[in-house]
């Protein structure tokens, strides 16, 4: 059996399961508008390293938001058994979080794709020829934080605080593409690629990649007990 | 063609323990294909773990499980998609309608026409009525039969039932028994897992009894079921005084 079917399947009845009860939607959103609003009057309209601070607001933004998101999608799993319904099918263990990466991945840039140019414009940000980098910023940091955050939602979801204990998991592994996302983001706030943005967005693909080999590996040891 | 025997399930040596607690100990058992298992024991005794272990759920410490000559630590999808399970949690979705979760399931199965395997599982269970409803708004005994058509979907020929009465009425259960009994054929392997004795007699044609993660009774229910109930019960009371 391929991955991509019973990925797509997994993937497709979350979707459904979001238009249905807009847990993750209401959740999530709602955080976020609230921390992009908030920082629109903390922030002064001019001066030097507002880029620098502007993308580290962001990326705290988007990384509570992936957590919430994650922590909900995978708690979906945990109500009835349903997990349990997953691991018994013939779907590869390697699909099971495929789909749950989509998941996680789609609600992401959902918020993503909303708040990213809220928060240009109530900040008064002139990305310029940056929002490419913005773009692709957006997108590599958030595959390296999802991709840690679903393995370790999986991991979580069967301890008694899994709300407190995800993001403590999450965390620490999540650093490096943290620190790259907001290097990268502040050079896109400046208007376009700068000094080491570069190895910046290598790093970033970079841990992408072996996350993504990391978690395709482990992810069937995770969910077994 | 001898297929038949081939779709047997063998335990080994089994062993299952979550930290200090063992929940198997070295449990040997040999279910032929076309077996009407049912496997009863006290609260913690093993029997949801034996029925784990089987799926494929959960990995024996020590010991081996195989289906088909397969051992299931390492079982393919191929494998996998021969066995249907249903759990005393449903494995269904609460906001999803009965319909939708079957279709999915389907789709998880790699069924070719998912929306007619789902009427037709539909109609087996008696559950069309209520294909488009949420699983939220059905009574317990309706959604144990959606849990049913679930497992049922991919026609698999290992069947494993968690203690599949727990919280139905007389009559809900009357229709599982009956339908029990429908599902035990010759090709297809039922392993039940039960607290009630009696139920235990009007079905299965094997009662394995557990206790602290090991057999302590292994034996054909024919014409002495008084005598089985009888040793069943004083098995669980010697286990209380322990």
């Amino acid at each position: 059996m391929s991955w991509l079917g019973p990925a797509l399947a997994i993937a497709g009845k979350d979707l459904r399961l979001e238009t249905k009860t807009r847990d993750v939607v209401a959740s999530v959103g709602l955080f976020v508008l609230l921390v992009v609003v908030t920082a629109s009057f903390a922030f002064p309209t001019a001066g030097a390293g507002r880029e620098g601070v502007a993308a580290g607001v962001l990326w705290m933004a988007f990384l509570f938001a992936a957590l919430l998101g994650m922590g909900r999608s995978m708690a979906i799993e945990k109500e009835d058994a349903c997990l349990e319904g997953l691991l018994v099918s013939p779907a590869p263990r390697e699909a099971v979080f495929l789909g749950k990466l989509l998941t996680n991945l789609g609600f992401t840039f959902a918020v993503e794709v909303v708040i990213l140019p809220l928060f240009i414009v109530l900040l008064q940000l002139r990305p310029g020829g940056g929002l490419g980098l913005l773009v692709l910023d957006a997108l590599l940091g958030t595959l390296g934080l999802v991709t840690v955050g679903t393995l370790f939602a999986a991991m979580a979801v069967n301890t008694r605080g899994r709300e407190a204990i995800l993001p403590l998991l999450v965390m620490p592994v999540s650093v490096p593409v943290m620190v790259a996302a907001v290097k990268v983001a502040e050079a896109g706030f400046a208007g376009g690629m700068g000094e080491g943005t570069l190895s910046w967005l290598l790093l970033m693909v970079g841990y992408d990649a072996l996350f993504l080999l990391v978690a395709l590996a482990t992810f069937h040891h995770v969910t077994e007990e | 063609m001898d297929a038949a025997p081939a779709l047997g399930i063998s335990l080994r040596g089994v062993t299952k323990a979550f930290g200090a607690q063992v929940a198997l100990d070295h449990v040997d058992l040999e279910i032929p294909q076309g077996s009407f298992l049912a496997v009863m024991g006290a609260n913690g005794a093993g029997k949801t773990t034996l029925l784990k272990t089987i799926a494929g759920l959960a990995v024996p410490t020590a010991g081996s499980v195989r289906i088909a000559g397969v051992e299931m630590r390492e079982a393919g999808p191929r494998l996998r998609a021969l066995i249907g399970v249903v759990s005393h949690e449903t494995m269904l979705y609460a906001d999803l309608t009965a319909a939708e979760n079957l279709r999915f399931h389907a789709r998880l199965f790699g069924l070719r026409h998912p929306r007619e395997a789902v009427e037709r599982a539909g109609e087996r269970l008696g559950i069309t009525p209520v294909l488009d409803r949420p699983v939220r708004a059905l009574s317990r005994g309706t959604r144990q039969r959606v849990a049913l058509a679930r497992a049922l979907l991919h026609d698999p020929a290992i069947l494993l039932l968690d203690e599949p009465f727990t919280g139905l009425d007389e009559a809900a259960a009357a229709s599982l028994t009956e339908l029990l009994e429908e599902l035990a054929t010759p090709e297809r392997t039922l392993v039940v897992t039960l607290h009630d004795v009696v139920r235990a007699m009007a079905g299965p044609r094997r009662l394995v009894v557990l206790s602290a993660g090991r057999i302590a009774l292994d034996t054909p229910i024919d014409t002495g079921s008084e005598a089985i109930a009888e040793t069943y019960l004083g098995l669980l009371r010697e286990e209380a005084r322990r």
